[in-house]
Formats: structure tokens, C-alpha cells, sequence
């Protein structure tokens, strides 16, 4: 199963969704910007992605747009 | 230097629409009595045919005449809409047209032999202005000062003087009402302060949401490694105290939601309201309603300016009546109208519908009148603060204006809505 990703620039918002996520046995990757989850994109998609709609840089639907893009089935 | 002051007169520009007519009505009536002079004063140079009582400057020994009436001599001036009176070297009114005394609300009788200053509070700056324009002759300049009468509230006017040539009334001072113009620019002030307390307020609100995310969430996952069921009970409070802030941030960053206009009786919003209003004091308050008729069934494009619960809910002694009216609002004129740059005239009324309410409760505090739209400032104990700010911002965005009048024992908040 592919990893959830995470995406916000909140630390503790990160850590949250991480303990949940590491609780029920799910492997999840964490960005603290939009940028840094495109760039991770070429390696792969997500199964799910949750992130942050206002962020500095690149906002989180712009990040879900570009997503949507290139890998139309994550959800 | 009479011809500078002439044009700058005649060019200056147009208090209000009708104003470059009147002038020149003013300039019509004047030539015969330009030809007068003329017949006495033999030896003046021949005038144009444009000449008018400022041309009559240069004849210094012809105008006014000793014998004529000052009135006379300035009856043209009654035609205009600004107010103008002519004072003599002691700043004694010798002459004030018919819009001066609408304007001081004293006839000419009482005003022709008063000290010109001695009308207005400020009478010192006042004084030193048509010295110095006097002394000067400078063409004219431009001062508030407030008008005072006794028993009644100061008027703020603006006054501008023209030194002029004529013997025996040296100084020319038009006068222009500017309460309406300063109550606008305040009004303007006030509505870009609570809009930039607002965005502060959605940043903030924004900024304060994320941690708080992250300490429910650590509660939340906190309360899952709780093993005795007591312990539970901590968790749960910051639970709930977070999930309290967290409706009140929400509150704060409603107002950015899109309007969408849709078609409503404004009877059943009230109406909703009121049950409301009821359902939230059970006991002790009445309701009277009164409702224009042909607003019945009138399905206005608007969206009730009222999300959910009632934001400001009346503010009544127990058992007391607590008042809704609904009626046309004929005189609506909108809130934040366009208009061209330094035109303060007032905005142009539209058709729209007023609903006021009317309560006795003990009032909206004098210190906080200013601000009681701002968010986060309220006059009761427990208020949010969140209520008139949210009601300003939805009838702001429905392009209508809400205003208040309030004293002890009377409150009275309106609406003005525009019709579709």
C-alpha cells in the first residue's frame, strides 16, 4: 500500500496525523511545504494525501491540483 | 488684482448642481446697476459688457453709493444657493444674502451689525484668518469653524474669504455647511478601521486555528492511552475548550463566504428571527411586529442577513416589549457608494426596505459607539463582540448599510436593504 502523504507547515499539526497514522499501522511520508511534496511526486504517489490549504508558498489546492495531474487516482 | 479676484469667483467650482447658473443669473442681474456707476462716474474708463459689481472695484467713489442700501447693492447675491456675507473692516456683517441667513438661521436684521467672528466658537482663528486675508488680499481662503447658537448643537462650516475693492465692505465670506461632508468622511474612516480590524481579526483567527488543531488532536490521542476512565475527564475538557475556540474562530472567518443572492420574503426571515428571539428568552419579552403590508409575499434578491441564530439578540428589561418594524425604505442610499474623487455629496437613494428593532434595554455604552461593529467589542457582560460585526459585514455585502440610535431606554438598530 502506497504511503499517506502529509503536507503542513503546522509541526505540531504534522505530529498529530503522524502518532494517529503510526497508531493504526499506516506508513505516511510529512512535508512541511507544498514544494517539497511536488518534489517528492517523481518518486511516487500517494494513496492519500491531507494537507494544509494556507501555506506559505504554493497553497495546499494548488499542491492538490498539480497532483491531480500528474496522478489522477489519489484521492 | 479685481480681475484675479473676479475670475476667481466666477471660475470657482460649483458648490452644488444649479451653482454656475445662479452665477451667472447673479452676473445678469448686476448690469444695469454696472451701468449706473458708470453714469456716475464719468471719468471711469468704459467697462466690458461682462463687468459686474467686482468690476466696480476700480471705481472706488461709486459703489456702494452712501445713500444706497447695501442690500440693493448685493441683491444679486441673493440668488445664490451659497451663503455670503459682506463685512466691513471691523468684521461687521453689512450684508448677508438669503442663503447666509437659511444658512445661520437669523434674518439679515439680526445678522447686518453683528461682529462676523462673534457667530462662531472658534472666533479667534476666525478673526486672525480675515485679518491676515485683509492684510494680505489674498484672493480667499478656506477654515472649519463651528457656528454657534444658543441651545443648539455647534454647525461645522466651512468659510471661505475674498478680499474684494468695494468701500465699506472690504471682505466677501461664502459659507458652506459641511456636517453632512464631515459625517461622511467619518463614516469612511470608521468603516476602513473595522475593515482592516476585521482582516486582522481572519489572519489571527487563521493563525491561532493550526495549533489549536494540533493540541485537540494530542488530546484526542492522549485520551486513547488513557487506561482509567477518570483521567478521561482531563482530556475531555480540553477537548471541549478547544472545540469552543474553535466555533468562535470560525465565527470570525464566516464573513469571507461568498454572498449568494437568492429569493426571499423578508416577513418569513423576520419571522425566524422572531421565534428566535422567543426561543432564546422563554420568559418575560414580548414581541410586537409591524410589518408593512405590501412587503407581504415581496421576494427580495437577498439572503437574510442572518446566518444561523439571532448575532444581537434585544437587549429588553424583563417583561418589557421588544419592537420590529418592517417598512420601505424610501430614503435608502447605499453604504459605500462610488463617487468621484473629493465629491462628499451624498449618494443617490435607491429603492429598498428598512427593518428596525426597537428595544428599552439599558443602551449601547457612549465609550464603545465608535467600535460596537468592531469584533470582539461588545457592551454586555458575556457578550462575544461578534454579533454586530458579523450583521455589519453581512449587510455590507448585500450592499446596505446598518445604523443605530441608541440612549438609555431606547435602542434602535435599522437596516437598509436594497431592492433587487
Amino acid at each position: 500500500m502506497k504511503p499517506v502523504w502529509i503536507v503542513d507547515d503546522d509541526r505540531s499539526i504534522r505530529w498529530v496525523f503522524e502518532k494517529a497514522l503510526s497508531r493504526e499501522g499506516i506508513s505516511y511520508n510529512s512535508f512541511a511545504s507544498a514544494r517539497e511534496a511536488l518534489d517528492a511526486l517523481s518518486g511516487g504517489a500517494p494513496q492519500v494525501l491531507i494537507s494544509d490549504i494556507r501555506m506559505p508558498g504554493q497553497s495546499g489546492i494548488e499542491l492538490l491540483q498539480e497532483v491531480k495531474e500528474k496522478h489522477p487516482r489519489c484521492r | 488684482m479685481l480681475a484675479d479676484a473676479r475670475k476667481k469667483l466666477t471660475s470657482r467650482r460649483p458648490i452644488r448642481t444649479g451653482d454656475e447658473k445662479n452665477y451667472q443669473r447673479v452676473l445678469d442681474r448686476l448690469k444695469p446697476f454696472q451701468d449706473t456707476v458708470e453714469v456716475h462716474q464719468k471719468t471711469s474708463k468704459p467697462s466690458s459688457a461682462s463687468s459686474s459689481i467686482f468690476r466696480a472695484e476700480a471705481n472706488p467713489v461709486t459703489l456702494p453709493a452712501p445713500n444706497r442700501p447695501m442690500a440693493a447693492a448685493y441683491s444679486g447675491l441673493d440668488l445664490l444657493a451659497t451663503a455670503v456675507v459682506a463685512l466691513d473692516a471691523g468684521y461687521v456683517v453689512r450684508y448677508a444674502n438669503q442663503a447666509a441667513e437659511n444658512l445661520l438661521g437669523a434674518g439679515a436684521r439680526s445678522l447686518i451689525g453683528q461682529r462676523f467672528p462673534g457667530l462662531f466658537a472658534d472666533r479667534v482663528a476666525l478673526e486672525s484668518m480675515l485679518a491676515e486675508a485683509l492684510a494680505v488680499h489674498w484672493s480667499y481662503r478656506a477654515q472649519t469653524v463651528d457656528y454657534e447658537r444658543p441651545g443648539m448643537e455647534p454647525t461645522p462650516v466651512s468659510c471661505v474669504v475674498t478680499p474684494i475693492d468695494v468701500p465699506g465692505t472690504p471682505l466677501l465670506v461664502e459659507m458652506r455647511p459641511i456636517q453632512e461632508q464631515l459625517r461622511l468622511e467619518r463614516e469612511e474612516r470608521l468603516l476602513d478601521q473595522q475593515e482592516a480590524t476585521r482582516e486582522l481579526l481572519r489572519n489571527l483567527a487563521h493563525e491561532i486555528k493550526n495549533p489549536l488543531g494540533g493540541l485537540r488532536g494530542s488530546a484526542q490521542l492522549l485520551e486513547r492511552e488513557l487506561e482509567r476512565a477518570d483521567l478521561k475527564e482531563y482530556t475531555q475538557v480540553i477537548i471541549k475548550e478547544a472545540d469552543r475556540l474553535q466555533v468562535l474562530l470560525d465565527r470570525l472567518l464566516t464573513p469571507r463566504r461568498a454572498v449568494q443572492l437568492a429569493q426571499v420574503n423578508i416577513h418569513e426571515v423576520l419571522e425566524r428571527v422572531r421565534s428566535l428571539v422567543q426561543a432564546e428568552f422563554p420568559a418575560g419579552i414580548s414581541v410586537l411586529r409591524n410589518y408593512d403590508p405590501e412587503r407581504a409575499g415581496h421576494g427580495g434578491r437577498h439572503r437574510a442577513a442572518h446566518p444561523g441564530g439571532p448575532e444581537r439578540g434585544p437587549q429588553c428589561r424583563p417583561g418589557a416589549p421588544f419592537r420590529g418594524e418592517c417598512r420601505p425604505g424610501g430614503d435608502y442610499r447605499p453604504a459605500n457608494p462610488v463617487r468621484p474623487a473629493g465629491d462628499h455629496s451624498p449618494p443617490a437613494p435607491q429603492a429598498g426596505i428598512g427593518i428596525a428593532s426597537d428595544d428599552d434595554g439599558p443602551g449601547v455604552p457612549e465609550d464603545i459607539r465608535d467600535r460596537v461593529f468592531n469584533p470582539l467589542v461588545s457592551g454586555r457582560e458575556g457578550g462575544s463582540g461578534i454579533g454586530l460585526a458579523l450583521v455589519q459585514t453581512y449587510v455590507q455585502n448585500h450592499g446596505g448599510v446598518v445604523e443605530f440610535d441608541s440612549r438609555p431606554g431606547r435602542t434602535v438598530f435599522t437596516l437598509l436593504l436594497p431592492l433587487a
